[in-house]
Parts: structure tokens; sequence; C-alpha cells
């Protein structure tokens, strides 16, 4: 290996050299000089042959050893060794190379495979020789041909040209805009405004709209829609028969009235939000504690309630994000259970990172339809949302806590029994524990952070390879076994990580340790003498070394920890004495005692920075303990009155980005404020003394927020067509589909919020428009043009929803009761013949049943776009032969063939109890012909059969 | 883009017109393949890149990218993290130093660990490639000629959870697709009277439960079937395959009378691939009534397959597992039983062997018959845990005492993989000294899912998904086929 250039010969090198303009400013800044030449003849050859080393040593290690995980399309830690830039400019843990310095180059340390954490490339480490080259090239002004380097650095077109199209132009950030209503041909067939413009399309494709679907099949439509429940017999024939007496606008839209202010339509209608909100009924997998919630029932409770009392929905907003701020009022103590919505998701066996990843896309996705969360780990690649804005969001989250279950407001009176007064009583003294241990804990790891410094201390040092021994277990010490991080928690050794690095040479206390820290050991003794008689190491320190005489690295971490040690008892000792003491009057001491109690301590530990230190060990036995809390409560919970999951501000949390999305790797330092695209071009403001989640909630909203409300329109638009305008409900982002018809997308998000956020007034002007009238029969030339009815030029039929399935089932078998259920109706396979509605039943996220997963639930374990409508054959083999399907067919067949007289009588009341009407006569004569070849079971086996057919499972 | 077709091709037929089908005009139907049929309204606009993956019925055969050395995957799940140093990976170093503390430091694991463990178990050469495997698995040492061994592998992390999501869905952190869907989304199944992916433990599920199977963002009907094979009868395995009531014949009567009414409400609808889909499903329903429960039907092996195979659980579905095979599932995950088995922090000695002992004749067994067979040619038979365990003893947090076990370790660990197209005999990579870190040929658990799905036919750069606007796949942004691993 040939020798380091020192500095000096590194900036004469440099003037040789002729740079392009850019790499001059770059490097300038580098080196802090300023280089340039006026003989280019002589340079450009210089340049040649410095190219050839590059070309002949370094480049085949880059291309071979480097770019296959550092290179446009990869590169990993956001690091690119494929170009000279990227190499100067770096990646997640800073710069790669100073120019002119391979001993300051992080490339050189992770070539030297010095540090575990940072040895590459992983596959093995590279031969002296080939560190050499790379070293000799990094020292000699890293010379890279321009006109490679120029092709390797262009960026990916996409990666361009999508970011720099401005904010404002794309649709969906655009701020809504009133749309005026176009001109149309055929003026007599809009009812309402969205006619018009689904016309005005219609007729620019020389389309023409299906006529009006008839009234039995339009009956049965409205009821599925708006209740999840086909309409009886007699309702339907109620309707044809209103029909005949007035107008047939006056008839639907006094059903309409009728249908909205049943309680069937909250129990519908909330079921879609659940599907946004991802609600489930137990945590997921978790290793230790319990897995089921007590109370998510309560969240289905509030959204069921909020729409069928027309809760508006910036209200609705508000409530789930918020309510524990927002909502004090006796009267809204109902709404507290909104922020549920925050609080039911998947627990990621209690990663605290995971769940407020979840709790940023559903937010984000579920109220913004916006992809935040894949700003985790890197700006995102499409949306102009970087990964500061994540961590941003992440801040305000991060700030607010899960009261245990004791401090969650309970909803409605508590019961005065001696029952319930014991429960109480006990589930008090389990929290009181709790938080005794949960305090002792707290306590137990400031302490061990400042009496076992020294430990900390020296295994920081022995990080580095250049400084340890051989043969020890880094993290087990003589005395303790030092809290590291782990894929729950970060661990405290960070915290003294940190702390040291972030100070450097010119701190009063670890001043000394930075000059020493890059010093070869060959020349430690001698260094540190120097530095000593430099005169400006910390007098207590100095005193520690002169006694010492520490050789090593380690040997001086273990001098700076016996001085905080011992300044610690000191302090100790002082706070005996004058127990108010604020510090120590001697200001090299003083000093001293701020590395371990100072605001800036390692030592000094929020809550949750506490529980970021725990072993794995103690987060079992407190997630244990906490779990004794919830046992208690699920042993009582029928008996017990519901509790809002709620959040509260808490400590607050001074977010920084966690690099590639890791929590024990930490980057920037970011405010704690709204992401920028939230906001448009409105100015961001910084939350310091509050966590900003009111302010979040406030934001989204409002009128003025460009996408809450194209948001929910273009969903409640899905619900009602199978297809919302815009193809990906919860990503309205710049890779987005433009929606079918922005300009009634923009209308409806209009008359939405001018119509005082009303879901029931949205639904109204919906099904009573004619376009939803319309047949759903195709015909043979659209089909042809919009087969996907793209256009709105039919009611494209579809298969219903499981729950939908479930009711209508139940119903024909008479089986069904419409009322509210307490609490969530059991986990076991047997719950699913239980004779209330589907809503209602739990919902165990790990363990979902093959009913709900053969039936396109959408997995609650994050925030669903939409439902999936697959024709699968397990569906069919639930229908041939499930017990629930037997049970229904047996329970109709036996209550009507009881009442009834006469075969085709039965047959006819069959048909209608099931599909709500009266069979052709050809279907009577076929069912007869069937049922003669099944005596004595036949109505039985006819009733299956009905229950079978694509009509009952069909909404059309 | 064959398969998909804009016209569905139905339509001219029933259109208008009001007749009634025969049953024989159902079935010829159902003959002409449901791919034929065009897709309206599969998932909030979500457009694959594979051909035709959005046919009416998601579950159809389909094509990967380029011909396939294999056809079909069998994950043998040894949960919990079986030990290389006393299975497949002989570490002379590790018994010359055993209660040695080893030169450099250990490795940063889950718990705390002290001293170097000698491997309690003998190796031995295998076969005339001569590769070594202990005496725990001497039934896969017999047929080590037709295994490549996967001596260095990586992981990310040393916890069961971020591990095992990692090896199932690519990744640990997020919610994502499993191989097993990722696969089934693919290829379709080849078998549509059986689920096209089907996971399998004895008395529950692995920690992280269904996740390990999930299907994520890709429609649920390509997540796993899980089945819990501690239960023996048809009906118990599998749900509503078989009507208490019904015998085959009534049940046929009934179905031709549902599908009389079917016809003309689909005649009075006119127009939608999903209700013609629902008829055919029916059809296949039916069929699968019979071909299901046959399929799952053990009694029906001879009894030297039985002896061959022998008689525990885990023996029970890896025979299984070939009966899926022949009939065409995609991907068959066996987990060795609930919860995390080989997760033998200590005794590991005594743990190892009785859980070695409960799988490796079966596995054996496995290999020789899908090979009589001609099966192995085209199914890959992956072998392996989460993560391997560390060559260091695992001690208590006194530091003091050891508990004879192993502790974690993601640094570098051994997977198998034998059959469809992979290259058999062979030892890729290597681990230190001492089997702490893969130090040679590293490679990461993204390679070997690039590398499996290359030997399933796709690009894993092009096997993706569309999800909140991006397009997604198993190996995120990583992964490179190992050709070495090919044969």
């Amino acid at each position: 290996m040939r020798g380091w250039y020192t500095g000096k010969a590194v900036t004469a090198l440099f003037g040789r050299f002729q740079f392009h303009a850019r790499q001059l400013t770059g490097l300038a800044a580098v080196l802090g000089i300023i280089a340039c030449s006026d003989k280019a003849i002589e340079a450009q050859e210089v340049a040649r042959s410095e190219y050839d080393f590059f070309e002949r040593h370094v480049r085949p290690i880059l291309i071979q050893r480097c770019e296959k995980c550092h290179a446009a399309s990869t590169s990993e830690g956001s690091l690119r060794l494929d170009s000279r830039a990227g190499l100067i400019q770096g990646g997640d843990r800073g710069p790669g190379a100073i120019v002119g310095n391979p001993n300051g180059s992080l490339i050189m340390k992770a070539l030297s495979y010095e540090d575990d954490d940072l040895a590459m490339p992983p596959e093995g480490k590279l031969s002296s020789d080939e560190i050499g080259y790379i070293a000799e090239w990094i020292a000699s002004g890293a010379p890279w041909p321009t006109k490679l380097e120029a092709e390797a650095a262009a960026p990916s077109p996409m990666a361009t040209s999508e970011l720099s199209k401005p904010i404002a132009e794309h649709w969906a950030f655009r701020a809504v805009q009133p749309q005026p209503l176009p001109s149309v041909v055929d003026s007599a067939w809009p009812i309402n405004e969205i006619d018009v413009f689904v016309l005005g399309n219609l007729e620019a494709n020389r389309i023409e709209p299906s006529p009006d679907a008839d009234p039995r099949t339009f009956a049965r439509r409205l009821f599925l829609d708006l209740t999840g429940l086909p309409p009886t017999y007699e309702e339907v024939e109620q309707f044809v028969t209103e029909l005949a007496a007035s107008p047939v606008n006056e008839v639907v839209d006094r059903t309409v009235e009728k249908l909205l202010s049943r309680r069937e339509y909250g129990e519908r209608w909330g079921r879609h939000w659940l599907d946004v909100a991802r609600y489930a009924d137990t945590k997921g997998y978790v290793d230790g504690g319990q897995r089921e919630y007590a109370f998510a029932y309560s969240f289905r409770d509030y959204v069921i309630r909020a729409f069928n009392e027309d809760l508006p929905f910036d209200q609705f907003i508000l409530d789930q994000l918020s309510a524990a701020e927002l909502r004090t009022a006796t009267d809204e103590q109902w709404r507290l259970a909104g922020m549920g919505f925050l609080t039911v998701g998947r627990r990621f066996n209690h990663n605290p990172y995971d769940i407020l990843d979840d709790q940023i896309d559903v937010i984000s996705r579920g109220l913004q339809a916006l992809t935040v969360s894949c700003a985790r780990c890197h700006d995102h690649k499409y949306d102009p949302i970087p990964t500061a804005d994540y961590y941003s969001l992440y801040g305000i989250l991060a700030s607010s806590f899960e009261p245990l279950q004791p401090d969650l407001p309970v909803l409605g009176a508590e019961p005065q029994s001696p029952e319930y007064r014991d429960y109480a009583h006990e589930l008090r003294k389990r929290m009181v524990e709790y938080q005794a241990e949960f305090d002792k804990l707290h306590r137990q790891i400031e302490s061990e952070l400042r009496e076992f410094a020294t430990d900390y201390l020296v295994y920081i040092v022995k990080e580095s390879s250049r400084h340890r021994g051989a043969g020890q277990n880094p993290l087990r010490t003589e005395l303790v076994f030092l809290r590291g991080p782990s894929a729950y928690a970060a661990g405290a050794i960070r915290r003294w990580r940190k702390f040291i690095y972030e100070r450097d040479a010119s701190d009063p206390v670890f001043g000394l340790w930075h000059s020493m820290d890059p010093i070869e050991p060959a020349e430690f003794v001698e260094q540190l003498e120097k530095q000593l008689m430099s005169g400006a190491v910390h007098p207590v320190i100095a005193a520690a070394v002169v006694a010492q005489k520490p050789t090593t690295m380690i040997e001086l971490a273990q001098c700076y920890g016996a001085v905080l040690e011992r300044v610690d008892m000191q302090w100790q000792q002082h706070l005996h004495q004058q127990s108010n003491a604020s510090g120590f009057d001697d200001v090299a001491l003083e000093s001293l005692r701020s590395v371990l109690y100072g605001a800036d301590s390692p030592a000094l530990l929020s809550k949750s920075e506490a529980v970021d230190c725990y072993h794995l060990d103690d987060s079992t036995r407190m997630r244990n303990k906490a779990g004794d809390i919830e046992k208690l409560t699920l042993e009582y919970k029928q008996d017990l009155p519901p509790r809002a999951m709620i959040l509260r501000d808490g400590d607050l949390v001074a977010p920084m980005v966690f690099l590639r999305g890791e929590h024990t790797r930490l980057g920037a330092k970011v405010p704690r404020r709204l992401p920028q695209l939230f906001l448009g071009e409105a100015p961001r403001e910084e939350f310091i003394d509050r966590s900003g989640r009111v302010e979040l909630a406030q934001r989204i909203a409002s009128a003025d927020n460009p996408l809450t409300a194209r948001v929910i329109v273009n969903r409640v638009w899905g619900w009602h067509f199978g297809r919302p305008l815009v193809a990906t409900p919860s990503d309205f982002g710049l890779r987005s589909e433009p929606p079918s018809h922005p300009e009634l997308l923009d209308y409806l998000a209009t008359w939405f919020t001018e119509h005082g956020w009303s879901l029931k007034q949205l639904n109204r002007l919906i099904v009573t428009s004619r376009t939803f009238r319309q047949s759903s029969a195709a015909v043979t030339r659209q089909m042809q043009t919009d087969p996907e009815n793209r256009l709105l030029w039919r009611f494209a039929p579809r298969r219903m929803e499981l729950e939908a399935i479930r009711d209508s089932l139940l119903q024909a078998g008479g089986q069904l009761e419409i009322k509210s259920v307490k609490g969530a109706i059991g986990f076991s396979p047997e719950a699913l013949g239980a004779n209330c509605r589907t809503v209602y039943l739990a919902i165990d996220r790990q363990n979902l049943s093959n009913f709900a997963r053969d039936f396109d639930f959408p997995t609650p374990d994050m925030t669903a776009p939409g439902r999936e409508h697959t024709i699968v054959p397990q569906q069919q083999l639930f229908f041939l032969n499930s017990p629930l399907v037997m049970e229904q067919a047996r329970i109709a067949a036996k209550a009507i063939a009881e009442n009834s007289l006469g075969k085709r009588r039965i047959i006819t009341t069959l048909f209608r109890q099931i599909l709500s009407r009266d069979p052709t006569e050809q279907e009577l004569v076929h069912a007869e012909e069937y049922c003669q070849t099944l005596e004595p079971q036949s109505w039985e086996r006819l009733a299956h059969a009905l229950l079978q057919a694509n009509e009952f499972i069909y909404i059309r | 883009m064959t398969h998909k077709m804009r016209q569905p091709t139905w339509l001219n037929v029933v259109s208008g017109s009001n007749h009634r089908l025969s049953r024989r005009e159902l079935l010829c139907r159902a003959g002409m393949g449901l791919g034929a049929i065009a897709l309206s309204d599969l998932g909030g606009g979500n457009r694959s890149t594979v051909h035709a993956a959005s046919g009416l019925n998601p579950l159809a055969a389909r094509h990967p990218h380029f011909p396939a050395r294999a056809k079909r995957v069998i994950h043998i799940f040894l949960n919990g993290g079986v030990s290389h140093v006393d299975t497949f990976d002989p570490k002379p170093d590790l018994s010359r130093r055993d209660g040695e503390l080893l030169p450099s430091l250990n490795l940063v694991t889950e718990r705390l660990t002290g001293t170097a463990m000698a491997s309690p178990f003998k190796f031995r050469s295998y076969g005339e490639s001569g590769i070594q495997v202990s005496d725990l698995f001497s039934h896969i040492g017999q047929h080590i000629d037709d295994v490549c061994v996967i001596r260095s592998m990586v992981a990310d992390v040393p916890n069961h959870e971020p591990s095992l999501m990692l090896m199932n869905c690519g990744v640990a952190n997020v919610v994502r697709p499993s191989f097993g869907s990722w696969l089934t989304y693919g290829l379709g199944s080849e078998n549509e009277n059986l689920p096209g992916f089907i996971a399998m433990s004895p008395g529950g599920h692995p920690v992280k439960g269904s996740q390990n199977w999930q299907a994520a963002f890709l429609p649920s009907v390509y997540q796993g079937t899980y089945i819990d094979t501690s239960k023996k009868t048809v009906e118990e395995l599998l749900d509503n395959i078989q009507n208490p009531h019904l015998d085959s014949s009534s049940q046929r009567t009934q179905l031709d009378f549902v599908q009389q009414l079917n016809a003309n409400f689909t005649a009075s609808v006119a127009g939608d691939a999903g209700l013609e889909a629902r008829i055919q499903s029916y059809e296949q329903a039916f069929r699968m009534q019979t071909a299901a429960s046959e399929a799952f039907d053990l009694s029906r092996e001879p009894e030297y397959i039985h002896r061959a195979y022998g008689s525990t659980p885990q023996a029970r579905q890896i025979l299984i597992a070939r009966r899926l095979a022949e009939r065409g599932v995609r991907f068959i995950q066996l987990w060795h039983g609930a919860w995390q088995p080989w997760d033998n922090h200590d005794k590991i000695e005594e743990n190892h062997r009785k859980l070695a002992g409960e799988c490796s004749q079966a596995i054996g067994a496995l290999l020789a018959d899908l090979k009589q067979r001609g099966l192995l040619e085209t199914t890959l038979v992956v072998i392996g845990g989460e993560f391997g365990r560390t060559p260091t003893v695992e001690v208590d947090n006194s530091g003091k005492k050891s508990k004879l076990g192993r502790d974690h370790n993601h640094y570098g660990f051994s997977t198998l993989v034998a059959g469809g197209g992979i290259r058999g005999g062979h030892v890729h990579g290597a681990t230190d000294e001492f089997g702490f870190r893969a130090v040679q040929d590293r490679v990461h658990v993204h390679d070997l899912h690039a590398t499996l799905l290359h030997l399933l036919g796709f690009d894993h750069t092009r096997l993706t998904y569309r999800y909140a606007g991006r397009d997604f796949r198993l190996t995120d942004v990583h992964g490179q086929v190992v050709h070495d691993l090919i044969a």
C-alpha cells in the first residue's frame, strides 16, 4: 500500500486538474479551497493518466464489489457508487468520501471492516491492495471521467419528471373548483345535477344511457344499497302499488327517506367506513399480554350511530383524531369512542414504530388518499412527500399515549352493583401496581445509565475494532447487561453514543475524547501527553488521566467513566445534605454533573424513552403486567359499560428521521408539524407546546382542504356503484389514474361541503339520480365500447358483500333480529349462526373466519381501499354444504310448509320469502318437477336451491 | 395478453334469448375455460403485469414470464430456527474451541451468549458429493446429491417475528403478501378443484399465525388456506367439503335446478361476467367435493408408503404435501408445529434430536418419492428456518449459567433446496470458521426469493402488483438471482 498523502500534497495535486464547474463547487465546499488551473492541456494529460489508474484499479472494484447494491436501480442506504457525485454526496450515513482525505472518508471506514455495523462489502473484506488503491484514488482527488459520470449520474426519468411537476397542477392537489353544469341534448333524462354530468359525458361519447330498471328490481337495489338487506316481498309490492298512485320520483323520494331513517342504514354504511378504519376486535399477534380488545366495539357503535344521526363528516373526522381534546361536554361523551379510528388497528406485537406507522397510514390514506407511509424509509418516489414530513407527522402522533384501561373514559353510567364496585376496585389496584412497577423500572434505567457510565463508554469505544481487544462479549460487562437495541427498542447505548458524537474536540468535557478517538494505538501515549500539555483538557479529567495513565482508548474511557461515577456519588451526598440543591457551585464539577443530569443528558428519560431502553425481559414482564389489567376486564366484559379507546397528549416527542425506517439509526431532527402536502401553499407552523394532533384534525376536516371532500365523495360513489370515480380511492397521488368524471367529482365535493358535510344528503342525491336508476342489462354495442361501464351507461350488477349475504340468509330464514348488540359476538365458528347482523360479529384479525376470507373480507391489518368481488368455488361450497345455509333453508321451509296449502302455494311463498318475488309460470313448473323427485324433504331442498341462486346474492 | 378478451364470448349465445340451458351445455361452457372471460371489476383499479391475472377466475392457470424449471413449491419450515452448526454446516473449529471464548467478539443477538459450544451431533459425508450432514438429518443425507445446501444465508435481525415475515413476505415490518400468495397470483392453480396455496401445521398456528401466509393487498383468494393436520378426517380438515344430508346424486339434481334458475337470471340481466362465472364455479365446487376429499385421504396410500414416511403428524402432512403436489397445488407450506418448536434456547441436544426425529425420515421419504414419481424435477423443496442459531452457548441474564442451548443467529445460517432445476449435491457459500457469520457468497433472503422465483419462471422485478400507487414485489427493491444455485 502506498502512503497517505498529506493535506498539503492534496492541495497541490488539485491545482493541476481541470474540473467541471459543478464538481469544483462541490469540492470547494468540501475542502474549503478554491482550485483552478490555467494549464488546461497539461492538466488533461495528467488527468488521462489518473483516469487510467481509476479505470485499471478502482473502477473494476466499484463495479464488481459495490455497484450491485449501490447503483441507480438499487442504491442501498441511499448511497450510489456509480458516480463521483454519488460517492461524495453519500447516503444515509453522510458523505461517502471527503475528496483528498481518505482517512476522514466514510468509505474507507467501511472498507476497513473496523466497525461491526458498517463493514463493506458485506460478502467479504477487500484485499489490502484493493483498499490501498481506493485510498490513493480518493487522496488524489477521486478523478472520474466526466462522460461516464454524466451517464451514470443521470437520474431515472420517472424520478425527475414526476417530482418536478408543480404540486399545484395535479388534479387532486388543486383546490376544488365549482363546476358549471354541461349542456345536454336530451334534457328530459336528467333528474338531478349528477345526471347532467353523466349524460354530458355519455353524449360526448355517443352512448345512450340505459332505460330505468323495472320497479321490482329497482326496489331491491335501493333496499340493499341503503340498508344491506333485501326488501321483503310485501315491501316490493308496496313500492309497486305506490307507483300506480304517485309520480315515480315522489315514490322513490319517500322510500329513500324511509330507508335512510332505519337503524339498518347506519349498520350498512358504518360497515363501509369500518373497512377504511381497519376495524377489528383483536390486536393481531402479540407475545405477552392480552390479544383481545375489550372495547373495540365502542368504536363500531360510534360509527353506526354517527351515520344514523348523520353527524357531519367534518365533525366525524375531528372526533376520530382528537375527540379527547375536543369533545369535553357531557352530551358529546359518546363521541370520544371515535378515537378508536387511531387505536383499533393491529398492534404489531407492541412495536411502537409499526403502530405509529399504521396510524399515519390510516390517516393519510384513509382521509387524504395520500400514501405517506411510503416516506417512512425514503422520500416518496412519486409524490411530494419527503421522509422529513413523515417524521414530522410521526412526532405529532408519537406525542400521544394510550391511557391504561382504567383511565379510559366510561361511556354512559357505571353500574352501582357491588360486583361492579369490586371489579373497579381490583382494576384500579392492578393499575397502581403496574404504575409502581413502571416508575421503578424507569428510575432504575436512569440510574443504570449514570452508575454504569464506564461500561457504556467502554462499549462505545469497543464498537470500533481499532480500539478493542478480543474475546469479550460487548453487551455483558462485569457488572451489568447493557441496554442494547432490539426489534422493539432502540436501547440506551445509542443515547450515550449520540451524546458523545454530537460533541467535538472543542467540548469542555469530551474534547479530549474526540482528540484521542482517531489516534492510532501506537501513537496514543505520545498524543495524549501533547493534549494534556495543551491545557485545554477539563481539569478533573486531566487529573484522572495523570493519575491513571491510560495507554489505550478503552482505558481513557474508563477514566471518563470513573470521573462521572464519582461525580454522581458526590452529587448524591450533596443532595443528602442539601436536598434543594440545583447544582454544584464549582464550574468544573457542574459541567460534569450536567453530563449526567443536564437537560440533554443521556440519563434523563421521558416515559417513552425509558420504554425504549427496555431489555426484552422488561418488555415481556411489563406487557404481562399490563395484560393482567386487561385480563380482568375481559373476564367481566359482558357486564361492563363500554369505554372509549382514546389517546391523550403525553410527552412531547422531538422527532428525528429514522434512516431507512430503522429506529436504531437516527438521522436529522425534524420539527413537529404537518406535512406540506396537507397544507398546499400555506406556511407551516411548528408545534412547540402541544402535539399538533388537534391541528392535524382541523386541517383535514377543512372545507378548503382539496383532498378531504373529494376523497369521501369518491368513496361514497364507489360504495353505491361498485366502481368509484377515481379508481384508487386511497391514492390520489401523482401516479393515480385521473377521475373518470373530474367535473362531477368536483361538483359533488363542493355540493357536499356546502350541504353541511351531510352523508345522508349526499346518499339521497345519488340514489335519487337517474344514473342510479338505470337498468343493469347489458347492451351489446355499449359492452363493446365501454365494457367496464366507466361512462355509467348502466347500473353494473355485482355480487353482494359478505355482510349482506349473511344478513340476507338470516332474513330468508326469518332469523334475523334488528337490534343493537352489546359487545362483539363471539370468536367461535358457531357465532356465524347468531341471529344478529353481521356487522356485530367479532373480527379476529389474526384468525379471520373462512367465511370472511372466502367472501373477500378485506384484511383488517391496514386501511382497505375497497373490496374485491371474486368468484371462487369455496364460496359455492359454502352455499352447497354449510350448516348456516342448510339451517336457514330448513327453518324457512318448515314455517311455510306448516302454514300453506297446496304445492303451488308453497312454492310461491318460498319464492316470496327468499327472492322477494313471485315465480314465473315456467319456474313454477320446474320447481314442481324438481320437488316431485324429492318427497318428503322437498321443501327444504327447494328452499336450499333458492338460496343458492345467483339472484339471491346479486345487487343489480 | 392473449387471455384478455374484451368481448365475453358467451354474450352472443345468451343475450336476448330466453332459452333454458341443459346441463350438458353448461358443462361444455365450463370447458371453455374462465380465462376467456374479461374482467370488469376485480379490485379498485389494480392492474397486474402478469398475463391475464385479471381474469374473473383468479385461480386460472397462467404462464410465467419465461419457461420455468419448477412449477410448484413445498416449503418445509423448521420454525423457531434450526441450528445450522448442528445439522448442515459442520464446524470442527467449534469442537476444538469448545468452552472457550471466541477470538472475536460475539455478535449481538437477541440474548446473551458465552463461550463456543461444540455440536453434540456427529457429521458424516453422504452421496457422491460427499456433503457432510449431521446424524440428525441422516435421511436427508441419503438424498444429498439432489440437494443444494446454502450455507451462507443471511437475514436482517435476530428476532422471530421480523425474520418470519422476511422469510415469508420479503419484508420484516410492514404488511405484505407472502411468497405463496405471490406465486398463486402469478401462476394461478393447476388444479382448480383445490386451493392454490395451502399451509399446514399440526396443532395450531406458528408464531405470527396467518400473517405467514397472508395475501395482504393481493385479492384474498391468494391467501394460504390453513389446515390443522393434527386432525385426521377430511371433514375435519376442510370446511364445507361434504353435505351432511344430500348424497351426490340428489345434490346433482338440486344443482341442475339451481343452474336452471341461474341461466334464466343471467339471460334477464344479460351481461355480467360474474354471473356466468358463478354458474361455472358451482360446477367446480361440486367436483371439488370429490377431488379435495380424495387428495387429503391418506388411507388411499399403500402400506409401504406409510412405512417409508412414518407416522408422526409431521410425516402425515409431508405425505399429504406429496399428494397435493401431484394434484397441482402451487405452494404447500409445512410448519413443524404450533408456535416455534425449533427455538431451542436451552437443551439443544435433547430438543433438536426429538424434533429431527419427528420429520427427518419423512423428508427423506418425500425426496425419494417425488423423484421416483418424476415430480422432483418440477417441484422445489425448500427446507429451513427463519434463521439459524449461535455457535456460542446461551447464558442466562446473570451471564454465568449456561443454558445448553443456542440463541438466534441471522448473520449466517443454512437453507436447503432440492428439485425444480436446483443444483443438487452442491454446497453454496460458507460461514466463518465457527459458523457465526456468513462470509463467502452470502445469500440474503431476498436473493433466495429472487432465485426461487427465477426457477418458477419469473423475473422477480417484474412480478408486481399495483397498490397504493406503487408497484410492489416480493423482493421489494432487493434481490439478485444466485445462478450458482441453479443446475
